[in-house]
């Protein structure tokens, strides 16, 4: 073996010496590795946000709608409504947590494949989680309301909305015998004719704000023949009046009265 | 002191070595052979260079001394750095690594690790040939082969030395392998 020709041992640590070289403290070494350990978590985070918002998508049909069509047209419908830019942005977050997961201190040493889908486990219960607890609605109702309609398809409502296909979206403005007055999400209105063979979900009330999704077919120009009606939004809790409240921590200002009576 | 300093393992040296630099010449003279002989063996360049090469990266591991974790060895650590330096350097001077240009001694440890000789029935003499071959090898499976062969490295220090899992560790040697018995076939250095 070849051997170095110069005594390199009295070199360093003279050098050392000379230009008072200190070892870097402990902290800032950690950090870059505490901070990539954030940035993964932020895309945790991202991508179990994005899942609750794919899952809010597709679960906006309902299991009804496959009585309404046959498997060509629901797949169809299926493909043309997906969310893309939430599919787009839940794969770009995922991808660039496996990317900075390998960046930390041993995340080298995981396999691509086993890190993959340990993140796409996490990330799977945190969207059902906020599925659950209804973050992806309210996520969803964060994005501005007057958006423009080239963007609407950013929205659900935008994207569920053809009537050429079979699927109508809107707000009921009026409901008369046989007909619902509707607007869609650019503000045009249809007319929505309904018969006792239309198959209504059981928790929608129809009437004037209710935002619906109708399955049927366009039977003129802005008219719409139903052969379902389902709720757009699930119901918001309510609560009942007579709620036994004994069992609730008692809130600050309730102390405060209490104390000032 | 000179007792301690030989006394001491890797691990003691270098938290004495934190506040005192003269334990950190004990560990230079451990290493500083050893990683002279492995940057030779992974790069092309002159004594004088590789001999800069491990000046900067002994200054590394005392700048980074902090970021030791003792789950490592020091020896896996300390060839960590001295294999990006060596990377950084040959980066810096545009080549392309796979020049290296090994010894005869190195090239048969690894043609021997490698090949089942007797399997195969391989006439070892025509050691230009073999240089040849493994020579020829892209550095990625030439630096594992090295660390594995020559250096007498386990997987799992190899993982830690190059960063990447162990599985992929494998999958280069077994490719390396296969490269060369396919090199011996090419080169007709298998007697039918």
């Amino acid at each position: 073996m070849r051997k170095m020709k110069k005594d390199i041992s009295k070199e360093i640590v003279e050098k050392i010496k000379k230009e008072k070289i200190k070892p870097i403290e402990k902290w800032k070494i950690n950090f870059k590795n505490y901070l990539y350990w954030g940035v993964v978590g932020v895309f945790i985070l991202l991508s179990g946000a994005f899942f609750s918002l794919i899952i809010l998508n597709f679960t906006g049909f309902g299991e009804e709608m496959f009585g309404f069509f046959h498997l060509g047209r629901f797949l169809r419908i299926l493909i043309f409504t997906a969310p893309y830019l939430w599919i787009l942005a839940f794969g770009i977050c995922v991808i660039s947590g496996v990317f900075i997961f390998q960046k930390t201190k041993t995340g080298y040493r995981h396999n691509v494949l086993f890190v993959v889908s340990i993140i796409l486990i996490i990330v799977s219960v945190l969207g059902v989680v906020g599925h659950f607890l209804r973050m992806n609605e309210r996520l969803e109702d964060g994005l501005p309301h007057n958006i423009d309609h080239r963007m609407m398809k950013f929205k659900k409502e935008g994207r569920l909305f053809m009537p050429e296909e079979g699927v109508l979206v809107g707000k009921i403005k009026k409901v008369k015998e046989g007909s619902i007055l509707l607007n869609d999400p650019k503000n045009e209105k249809w007319v929505v004719l309904y018969s006792n063979k239309t198959k209504t979900a059981k928790d929608i009330e129809l009437k004037e704000g209710v935002k619906v999704i109708i399955f049927g077919e366009k039977s003129g120009d802005h008219e719409f023949s139903a052969f379902g009606i389902k709720r757009m939004e699930r119901p918001k809790r309510v609560i009942k009046e007579n709620d036994d409240m004994s069992s609730r921590r008692p809130l600050k200002k309730d102390v405060d009265n209490l104390e000032r009576k | 002191m000179q007792n301690v300093q030989q006394d001491a393992t890797d691990d003691e040296l270098v938290e004495l070595s934190k506040t005192n630099p003269d334990f950190f010449g004990e560990l230079v003279v451990r290493y500083e052979n050893k990683l002279f002989a492995f940057v030779r063996r992974i790069s092309y360049f002159s004594n004088e260079d590789i001999e800069d090469i491990i000046q900067d990266t002994l200054v590394k591991v005392y700048k980074n001394l902090n970021a030791f974790d003792n789950s490592f060895k020091f020896s896996t650590w300390i060839y960590r750095i001295a294999r990006n330096t060596t990377f950084d350097a040959i980066r810096k001077k545009h080549a392309r690594p796979q020049s290296a240009r090994l010894e005869e001694e190195d090239c048969l440890k690894i043609f021997r690790s490698s090949v089942d000789l007797e399997k195969e029935m391989v006439v070892v003499d025509d050691l230009e040939k073999i240089r040849k071959i493994i020579d020829g090898m892209p550095i990625k499976y030439k630096e594992v082969f090295i660390l594995k062969f020559i250096e007498g490295k386990s997987y799992e220090e190899i993982m830690d030395i190059i960063k990447k899992p162990k599985g992929t560790i494998a999958t280069l040697i077994s490719r390396g392998r296969k490269m060369i018995v396919h090199e011996i076939e090419k080169k007709d250095l298998t007697l039918s």
